[in-house]
């Protein structure tokens, strides 16, 4: 089992992989969000939604089959959320990943990021996401539309 | 010794099978495992120039020697989000 983290102080981060699609914000995302906006720190926050559309290619997609290598999918996206807590001095991040199959207008990647200032929450949300497509240990393959869906 | 490798998305899908069985010298290293593998299915030799070998559910570092009962998985070319 790898170590958990190292985050500054008055950071989080939140990881989690689910089965299908991702239902709406969660609970414990908005009360962390609230806690820290009582306290006067968040200056932006943003979230960012992954949608399966369906067109693919000028093909017609059913749905996104997700793969994850797990535990390793799970960790490594701890290990990038505090990667990238600690270089862009974030306030907290919180990822949610889809496992198995996700409908077209289906939720399957959510990203939640909290900081002092918009630039920096900004161009964490961009180095995130092109990390989690480069490290993280999750395949996705198309399910089409006709095939007997 | 036999080492197992599991394999995920492309990889699997160019051999039809998500798991590997190698014949592999004692002492063997990460790298030595994924180029046994590219010798074993030939198919896989494209994909595993962009593959890392994950020992235990971390990326291996170079060299890292590989024993019969540790977990091995190809990740490469991953699609997440």
């Amino acid at each position: 089992m790898n170590p958990p983290p190292l985050l500054p102080p008055d950071s989080s981060i939140r990881v989690a992989i689910t089965d299908g699609p991702l239902g709406a914000i969660s609970d414990a995302i908005l009360g962390a969000a609230s806690d820290a906006s009582a306290r006067g720190m968040v200056g932006a926050r943003l979230v960012f939604e992954g949608i399966v559309r369906r067109d693919e290619g000028g093909k017609s997609l059913a749905a996104l089959a997700y793969e994850t290598y797990d535990p390793m999918a799970e960790q490594t996206l701890a290990q990038l959320a505090a990667d990238i807590v600690n270089q862009f001095r974030l306030i907290s991040l919180a990822v949610e990943h889809s496992r198995g199959r996700v409908p077209v207008g289906g939720c399957s990647l959510r990203v939640e990021i909290q900081s002092g200032h918009r630039g920096e929450g900004l161009d964490a949300m961009r180095e995130f996401i092109q990390r989690l497509k480069q490290d993280v240990p999750i395949w996705k393959s198309p399910v089409w539309e006709g095939n007997g869906e | 010794m036999i080492v197992r490798v599991q394999l995920f998305g492309p990889y699997a899908a160019a051999i039809g099978s998500d798991e590997v069985a190698i014949d592999a010298p004692e002492a063997v290293t990460s790298e030595q495992v994924l180029s046994l593998l590219g010798h074993q299915h030939s198919q896989l030799v494209p994909l595993l120039q962009s593959a890392r070998l994950a020992v235990n559910h971390s990326f291996a570092v170079p060299g890292t020697v590989i024993g019969e009962r540790d977990e091995l998985a190809v990740i490469g070319m991953v699609s997440g989000g």
